[in-house]
Formats: C-alpha cells, structure tokens, sequence
C-alpha cells in the first residue's frame, strides 16, 4: 500500500496527528517515508474531500483529525483491498 | 539548504502557501533537510500548480471555441482557384528583358483602373457585398492581396522564354474561371499595345483557365483546430488572470494608458502615385529635373502642410516606373502633394496635350487617392507594448517583494 491518502487516513485513524507525527507513523507501519510535499499533497487533496479536517491548536504544528466520511471511505477501500487479497490468497494456494 | 526549500516552496499556489504555508514550514524545521526532501517539495509545488490550474474552465472555453469556429468555417463559403499558364518568348530576347515585359505586363494589368473595370464588370460582378460597403480602392487591394496573382516562373535556366501563371480565386469554379480568362485577356491586349515599338515577341497559352473542381479554402478542421486552441488559451488567460490579477491589472493598465497616449501623437497619411516613362533614361532626366528644382519641391513640401519636411517626399525611378510617394498630418494635403508632383512630372517630361499614344512620354498608372486610414501610429502595437511593459512592472515588483520576503524568512 503505498497510496499517499490511504497511508494519511489509516495514520489518523487511531487518533489526531500533525504532518510530522503522521510522517513517523507512516513509516513505522507502512515503512514508507513520505516527504513533506507528498504528505501535504495528500493532506491538501484529503481536507478538500472533507475527508480530514484540522483540529484547533495553538501550536505552529497543525494536527488533523480523520472525519465520519474519511472512516467511511477508509473502510471501504479496506474492504475492497481485503477482496483483492483473498481472493489472490485463494488463486495462489496449491491446488 | 533552508534557503533552496523556502524558494521551493515559492512554487505553491499563494493561496495555498496563506491556508498551509505556516504548518509546511513547521514540517520541514521537524523533518530536516536535504536534497531528497528539496526534490519532493518541488514536485509537490508543480503538482499542486497543476491541480489549481482550472481544468473544466479551460475546457468549457476549448469546447466553446471548438464549436464556434466549426459553426463559422461551415458558414465560410467556399474558394476556388482558377489558374493558366502563359509563355512568352521572342527571337533572340534574353531571359531579363521577358521578365522585364512580363513585370510591365502585370502593372498595367494590376492596375487600380484595369482593375476597378474589372470589378465592376456586369457580367463577373465581384465582390458585390464589398463593394456595397467599403470604397473601391479597398476592394481592389483586397482583390490584389488575397485572390489574385501573377507569377514569374522563378526557374533559373536560362531561356529565351519565360512562363508565368495567372491565377485568381473566386466564390464559384464558373466564377474563377471566368475571372482568369478575362485576366488573360487583359494581359493580351496590354500585350499588344506594349509590344507596338518594341521587338516582336510570342505569347503562347499553355494551359487555358482551370474549371476547379475541388475548393482551396476554407480548411474547415484547421479553423476548428485553431478554435478549440483559442479557448484554450483563454481559459489559461483566464486562470491566470485570477492567480496574478495585480499582473493582469498592471499590463491592462499600461495597454490602457499607451493607447490613450498614442492619440497624442498625430496621424499621418501617406498618398501615392504610380507613373510609367517611354523608356527609362527619360525616367531618370524627369526624377533629376523635378528633385532638382528647389522651388517646386517647396511648394511640394508647402502643399503637404504644416511640419511637413523633405523626408515626407519621396520619389523614385525603377527602370520605367516612377512612384510619388507624400506623407502628411492631413489626408488631403497628402494627396494634394502628390498630384502636385505628378503635375511637376509629367511637364518635365516635355508632355503636350493632344498628343498621340505613339507620342506619349508618360503616363500616369495609379493617380494619387485620399488616403482613407493613417499609416501611423499604429495604437494596436503601441497598446501591446505598454501591456508587455505593464506586466514587466508587475512581474519585476513580485521578483523584488519574494525577495524580500525570502530574505526575511531565512533571517
């Protein structure tokens, strides 16, 4: 998985995070590490969607927080990798 | 480093650099820098160009100019090329006097007079819808411009013969057709009389007037091409105009005020004449004898009005041919002046009335006209380049206040 979005929503998903938070977790669950300008390319392109939304701070850093429609369509796109992965789980094993 | 990523970052979208600019920034201080981290940061500013650029705008006015342009080129009637093929040639005649003949052939045929009969001939009637709004003079130099032409066989054998074509364009095959031939015709007749004290020369048809079949013109999917192409180089103007309006507001402000300046500076027309000498030494005497006589060339200037000056008279001798040539600030002064010097002209050539056309030692080919619009200032060029100079200004005050907005950052 190595889909900017999908890597921000799943790195939201289990709380707020700001772009430097994200960018660590993403690499510790994904192993990717995503340079600021892909990271904020996906944030801009996700916020657009009401997808993220930023939370209030008073610090330079601004967290994000996933919204109903992000968790949504994250789960959906969970569901239909989930298909796609038993599906070549299934096809793959020995006959 | 730091330097290279906050010009980076210039790259984004303004508004986009007001709504992120601040937590970006806070991301590059957390993460460091690098060239790897320089690379994507670029990357992400043309990306983010690209997708503010208004993708449905453009194409909305693409679309709409596709469809206006396919609506004219369907409505554009249809141009057809009617052409022949002429060879004249003559007992040891070199190549250059031909060429000569065939030069002098063409004036006399394109001349406003040869052409104004033409035009207004019952059995072609040309240009009917032009005529009906634009002086005639207009219509014969967009007959002599766009439909018409004569064309020396540029080969460079020599040859005691010379081929030339003779083409015109018209709004029906018939039409064109009938149009060449009776521009054959003209050049035969002018052929005859040209030919009368000169040494015998053949004129020989080798292709009659074309009956064309297929049209030349209109290129309906290039005109279609061009219209889908317009707008979408508006719908870019467009989204330019709304990410850089001080820009766009700058270089209409300059087009504005250049256009409004030019009207300060005075119109000036330009008349000419055209006549033809017996031979071409007498055509220099004549130059020589009129150029040289101080008091009429001052009545000349004084004819073409208030700050005329010898530089707006001009008069030349090619081969035969003389052309007058008078620029003034008043479209009549100009024309006034340069019938004064055809005047001039025509007694220095010793002319008489009542003489006979075997006699005559010049004659006068395309008298003066009134000139209808002015040869200068051409306001369109100079309200371009006041737009170019007014989104310089504006380009050059952006450079300066980035700079200074780097310079401070990085302080």
């Amino acid at each position: 998985m190595s889909d900017p979005t999908l890597l921000v929503l799943t790195s939201l998903a289990d709380g707020d995070k700001h772009g430097y938070a994200m960018m660590e977790d993403i690499q510790s669950f994904a192993g990717v590490r995503l340079g600021p300008g892909t990271l904020y390319g996906a944030i801009t392109r996700l916020e657009e969607r009401g997808w993220i939304r930023p939370v209030k701070s008073q610090d330079r850093r601004q967290p994000y927080s996933i919204t109903a429609a992000g968790r949504v369509f994250l789960q959906d796109e969970l569901k239909q990798m989930n298909k796609l992965a038993s599906t070549a789980a299934r096809r793959l094993r020995p006959a | 480093m730091k330097f290279l990523l906050s010009l980076a970052v210039l790259i984004y979208p303004r508004e986009w650099r007001k709504r992120y600019g601040e937590e970006f920034a806070a991301l590059l201080d957390d993460s460091g820098s690098g060239w790897n981290v320089l690379a994507d940061v670029l990357i992400g500013g043309f990306k983010m160009r690209a997708m503010k650029t208004d993708y449905r705008l453009c194409l909305g006015l693409g679309l709409a100019g596709l469809a206006i342009a396919a609506a004219v080129a369907f409505q554009m009637p249809k141009r057809f090329r009617s052409e022949a093929t002429v060879q004249v040639g003559g007992e040891g005649a070199q190549r250059e006097d031909l060429v000569e003949a065939v030069i002098r052939l063409e004036a006399n045929t394109l001349s406003r007079t040869s052409l104004s009969n033409l035009i207004q001939d019952p059995a072609l009637n040309l240009y009917p819808g032009e005529r009906a709004r634009m002086p005639i003079l207009d219509v014969i130099e967009q007959m002599k411009s766009n439909d018409l032409r004569i064309q020396i066989d540029s080969s460079p054998k020599p040859s005691s013969k010379v081929t030339y074509k003779v083409s015109y364009v018209g709004t029906t095959p018939e039409l064109a057709n009938r149009t060449t031939q009776r521009l054959l015709q003209s050049l035969m007749m002018q052929s005859l009389h040209q030919d009368a004290d000169a040494a015998p020369r053949t004129y020989e048809v080798l292709d009659a007037p074309s009956m064309p079949v297929t049209p030349i013109s209109p290129n309906r999917y290039m005109i279609s091409l061009v219209g889908l192409m317009s707008g979408l180089g508006l719908g870019l103007l467009i989204s330019g105009v709304r990410r850089w309006p001080r820009v766009a507001m700058m270089g209409v402000a300059g087009a504005v005020l250049a256009g409004s300046l030019s009207f300060a500076i005075p119109n000036r027309y330009v008349s000419e004449g055209v006549l033809r000498t017996r031979d071409a030494d007498l055509a220099q005497q004549i130059v020589g004898r009129v150029l040289g006589n101080h008091d009429t060339v001052m009545e000349v200037i004084r004819t073409a009005g208030e700050g005329a000056t010898l530089k707006d008279l001009s008069l030349t001798a090619s081969s035969r041919e003389l052309r007058v040539r008078v620029v003034s600030k008043d479209r009549f002064a100009a024309q006034r002046a340069a019938q004064k010097v055809i005047t001039s002209l025509i007694d220095a050539s010793g002319s008489h009335e009542g003489e006979t056309e075997a006699e005559r030692r010049i004659d006068v080919i395309d008298p003066p006209m009134i000139p209808v619009l002015p040869m200068s200032p051409n306001r369109l060029v100079i309200a371009s380049l006041g737009l170019i100079v007014g989104f310089m200004v504006a380009i050059a005050m952006l450079v300066i206040r980035r700079k200074q907005a780097i310079l401070s950052l990085s302080s």
